[in-house]
């Protein structure tokens, strides 16, 4: 009998084994997430070597893509030397190398080997034994099959035992176990006890594992299936209470994992953190730097020995990353330099929009089409609500992953409905959304595409040739949570929907956190969405406020509250004052084509039908004028740019947030008028109207946050799409609704796929940490930076860089990790920041 | 102490109270081990501020519920604690936290005793 003492011990390790992966959302809410999330303790540079030796990964780019960004003048070497003084300020104090009489500084040394230096990297680790990659197979094959959401008639027996139980009982019986583990390994196994941590402590004893060494080696056992893993981490942690499906718990696991080890006597494989060996990397860079120089004399060599030692292998490559981050801040820097458009003394509407960096495209035309005045702010508009559409049985959480859904918000029939009248309407939809849900969940089951295909196949083959021949043969319909334009109202009851004081305090929370205190007659509130077909990661071009899903409910929801009296009223008493001629309009940017579509229009007061069709034109012509620009760095033909959500063969119906770069938080005003390209994340704020730092300490503790997990996974699933990504998109096969797999069984796929960042090797994102721009008193930002650790991990770990200052006309300041404030930014030269202003990165770069 | 002591004799039980403040991050982990240990249930406090070895934390957020700590609180029978402590222990010698143990005078044992079947 196991001491209860190492049991719980042994369970302590298993959480913190976890770690090592990141949680992983089913597929059908694709949240964006750090995929070295559980390392964010850690300063960037160590996580990243932790990454490398447990996972084999490549943390950054090859030296030769970087140089190849250096040759396109993305890096300049001012940029690079910079980079390598403030990584080490010692080298500066080097003695230079004399050759031939002249003194080579060792700073030019340094440059000389990242420049043209040999290439040491051993990179990713891509091999995996066969054994580990037969037990990957075998166990994925049992797990997608215990978390298969197709419903009781096909969920797999004893599931409720949770998985290892589950296993015990049916997988044993299962042939290919009897390949990896024999007959005397499968009887071994009926013997283990059924408690899984038990079972786990004894497979650890049968390995001959001591104490002191299982967490190593359950962060070995993890790294044998990290995407399951990270699924299982997500369910241990982040599955919300009310989750209808099986939970696959990392205990069990590697429960499984382990036992299958021990059963057939194989030992688990540490991998060692001395992946690279230094002294010979050293060597060879010296002796190429010195045949380059002429340094031909046996102490010269030494020296530049020395010099090169001050920078070991893995260093390299963080050199030429903070250089590109350099070039990239300082053509920021230079960009908010430009001076801005003026801002519409009185605005014929206002938009506020997400954050998301696609809203920054269609903001910025909008204004130039008219006297608009746009904002933003998180797309779920600070409403954390599980919606239900009418017709769903379903209701999902419409909020970031960090909040947890409060209240219910149901549509129902709208007694005032036009044209047909409020029952057809709402019969339509729920046969429309009952059918689609049905069709859905038997498409995405275990089981039920075989029987689908025989049930649907003679009407699918038809549709899918008219399909493949007219791309516009009928629009991309939207997946769960319709919001195409129905004519009917919201439930806010306060008795079953969201009480008068939440909705008081939402309306208080947006308008304060954006300070709209001018308000026009209409004011759009646009959340966005990406309607795409036959596209297994869809969810991951929604929008990330909204949990992956799209805004239009969001927007709704906020719109309904900011409309009603009864919350007005409760805002004049705090000194907001929304005009009685005021009118809120919810509406949905579609990012795969551009379109805007207004919602609720039923609820729009007649006297506002005029500013609402202004509106619906302009924002029309912004959407051309975005898609036009979109159409630029899309692969392809950009005649159809508007179309290709609609097409199913198409891999890329939009470039989602690939490119992002920057976190800007600042009145719009600073803004107004810049091409930020569409890599901005956008968030208005205004201190001068936040005394008390409220609304800078929620834009720094959330939507800061999201975009930091966003841009991470973008970043590596550009660096590694093999460890981090979900490779190819074409030979995605999903899986029971959790993930996809790449082909017909393995570990569930992570992470981005190849056609999010890449076509083929051409890097489309520049794979570079979030640089946050913050627009408020330098005290304010570090007072909110030092009594939040996680924020505070961020920066001070380097996983964002932060620059702010506090008026317009300041000087930006830079945030070290030391934790002081820098009053000039250490940059390149002025010419350098300026130049790349105009030549930017190259549109793709190698990887 | 020995007041406390006396109050066997009014008919309560003593017990092991045991708190644990964690980042909102591991308060899963936390729950598990308590529950996993033989807890019958426990109280969950997020948005939890204050100030320690690892400088200020702020309370509850407006639009991020986990990156406040929280504490968690659950009563034990004695033979059960050391296990439990066992746990938290290993799982702060790698994540940031505090443990307290103290002793608790529980009016209904029965409550306690029971391990939920979760």
């Amino acid at each position: 009998m196991p001491d209860p003492a190492s049991l719980t011990g042994l369970r302590a390790d298993v959480a913190t084994a976890s770690r090592l992966v990141a949680p992983s959302w089913p597929l059908t809410s694709f949240v964006a997430v750090n995929p070295l999330h559980g390392l964010e303790h850690l300063p960037f540079d160590a996580a990243c070597a932790e990454a490398r030796r447990w996972m084999g990964a490549r943390t950054h780019l090859p030296l030769t893509a970087y140089r190849e960004v250096r040759r396109q003048g993305g890096i300049t070497d001012h940029a690079l030397r910079a980079a390598i003084a403030r990584r080490d300020p010692l080298v500066l104090l080097e003695e230079p190398v004399v050759v031939n009489g002249e003194p080579i500084e060792a700073l030019d040394i340094v440059l000389l080997d990242l420049v043209d230096g040999p290439v040491t990297d051993p990179g990713e680790i891509d091999t995996v034994e066969p054994w580990v990659a037969s037990v990957r197979d075998y166990v994925g094959i049992w797990c997608a099959g215990f978390t298969a959401e197709s419903g009781a008639a096909t969920a797999m027996p004893h599931r409720e035992l949770g998985f290892y139980r589950a296993w015990r009982r049916l997988g044993r019986r299962d042939p290919r176990l009897r390949q990896l583990i024999g007959a005397d390994g499968r009887r071994w196994v009926g013997m283990l006890p059924d408690e899984p941590a038990a079972a786990l402590d004894v497979a650890m004893t049968a390995l001959g594992i001591d104490p002191s060494e299982r967490l190593d080696v359950l962060r070995s056992l993890v790294m044998t299936i990290p995407g399951w893993a990270g699924f299982a981490r997500w369910s241990d942690e982040w599955a919300p209470t009310d989750h209808d499906g099986a939970k696959l718990r990392m205990i069990d696991l590697l429960t499984v994992v382990a036992v299958i080890h021990a059963a057939a006597g194989r030992p688990v494989d540490v991998p060692s953190a001395d992946l690279i060996d230094e002294a010979a990397s050293r060597a060879l860079r010296a002796t190429d730097a010195a045949a380059r120089i002429d340094a031909t004399r046996s102490d010269q060599l030494r020296r530049i020995g020395e010099i090169l030692g001050r920078v070991p292998e893995a260093e390299r490559v963080a050199i030429w990353l903070d250089a590109h981050e350099l070039a990239h801040r300082d053509e920021v820097v230079a960009t908010l330099a430009t001076p801005p458009a003026p801002t519409p003394s009185e605005p014929i509407a206002q938009l506020v929009a997400c954050i998301d960096v696609r809203s920054e495209v269609l903001r910025r035309h909008l204004e130039s089409v008219g006297p608009y005045e746009t904002f933003g702010f998180a797309g779920f508009f600070g409403v954390p609500v599980r919606w239900r559409p009418l017709g769903s049985t379903r209701a999902e959480a419409r909020c970031p992953v960090l909040v947890t859904p409060r209240y219910d918000v149901a549509e129902i029939d709208d007694a005032a409905a036009p044209a047909g009248g409020a029952d057809a309407i709402a019969g339509r939809r729920h046969y429309r959304a009952g059918a689609h849900e049905a069709f859905h969940h038997a498409k995405g089951g275990l089981g039920t595409p075989f029987a689908l295909a025989e049930a649907a196949g003679w009407v699918l083959g038809p549709i899918a040739a008219v399909r493949t021949f007219a791309r516009r043969f009928r629009p991309a319909v939207p997946r769960t949570g319709a919001t195409t334009r129905p004519a009917v109202a919201l439930e806010l009851d306060p008795t079953s929907g969201l009480p008068l004081a939440e909705r008081i305090q939402a309306a208080e929370a947006i308008l304060t956190t954006i300070h709209l205190r001018r308000f026009s007659r209409l004011v759009v509130l646009c959340g966005h969405g990406s309607h795409t077909i036959n596209n297994s990661h869809a969810a991951a071009l929604d929008c990330g406020a909204c949990g992956g899903a799209a805004g239009g409910p969001s927007a709704r929801v906020a719109a309904a509250i900011l409309n009603d009296p009864e919350v007005r009223q409760a805002l004049l008493e705090r000194n907001i004052a929304i005009p009685p001629t005021t009118w809120f309009v919810p509406a949905e940017h579609d990012t795969a084509s551009d379109a805007v579509h207004l919602l609720d229009l039923h609820l729009v007061p007649d006297d506002h039908r005029a500013a609402v069709e202004q509106i619906e034109r302009d924002l029309a012509t912004a959407g051309t004028s975005a898609s036009a620009e979109r159409a630029e760095r899309l692969p392809g033909d950009r005649r159809g740019v508007r179309d290709r959500g609609r097409d199913w063969a198409q891999v890329r119906p939009e470039w989602g947030l690939a490119g992002n770069v920057a976190f800007i938080a600042a009145p719009r005003s600073v803004t107004r008028g810049l091409d930020l390209g569409g890599r901005v994340f956008l968030h208005s704020y205004d201190a001068t109207a936040d005394a008390e730092s409220v609304a800078l300490e929620t834009i720094m503790t959330a939507p800061l946050v999201v975009a930091q997990w966003i841009n991470s996974q973008y970043y590596f699933s550009s660096v590694d799409p093999e460890t981090f990504g979900a490779g190819d998109k074409t030979i995605a096969n999903p899986t029971g609704g959790v993930g996809a797999l790449r082909g017909p069984s393995g570990d569930l796929a992570v992470g981005l796929p190849e056609q999010s960042v890449a076509v083929g090797d051409r890097l489309t994102h520049q794979p570079v940490r979030l640089l946050a721009v913050m627009q408020a008193p330098i005290d304010r930002i570090e007072m909110i930076i030092q009594r939040n650790p996680g924020l505070r991990a961020l920066v001070e770990h380097e996983w964002i860089h932060v620059i702010a200052r506090a008026h317009d006309d300041d000087g930006w300041m830079e945030r070290t990790p030391a934790g002081t404030w820098l009053s000039s930014l250490s940059t390149p030269s002025a010419a350098d920041a300026s130049a790349r202003a105009t030549a930017g990165d190259p549109a793709t770069m190698a990887r | 102490m020995s007041d406390l002591s006396s109050l066997t004799a009014s008919g309560l039980t003593r017990m092991a109270k045991i708190e644990v403040v964690v980042d909102g991050s591991d308060e899963a982990a936390v729950r598990d081990l308590f529950l996993a240990a033989g807890a019958s249930g426990y109280t969950s406090v997020t948005g939890v501020s204050g100030f320690g070895h690892h400088g200020h934390h702020q309370g509850r957020l407006l639009f991020n519920d986990r990156a406040s700590l929280s504490m968690l609180i659950t009563v034990v029978p004695l033979d059960r604690a050391s296990p439990l402590v066992e746990g938290v222990r290993r799982l702060l010698d790698h994540r940031h936290g505090v443990l307290f143990v103290s002793e608790a005078w529980v009016s209904r044992p029965d409550y306690f005793a029971e391990p939920t079947t979760s």
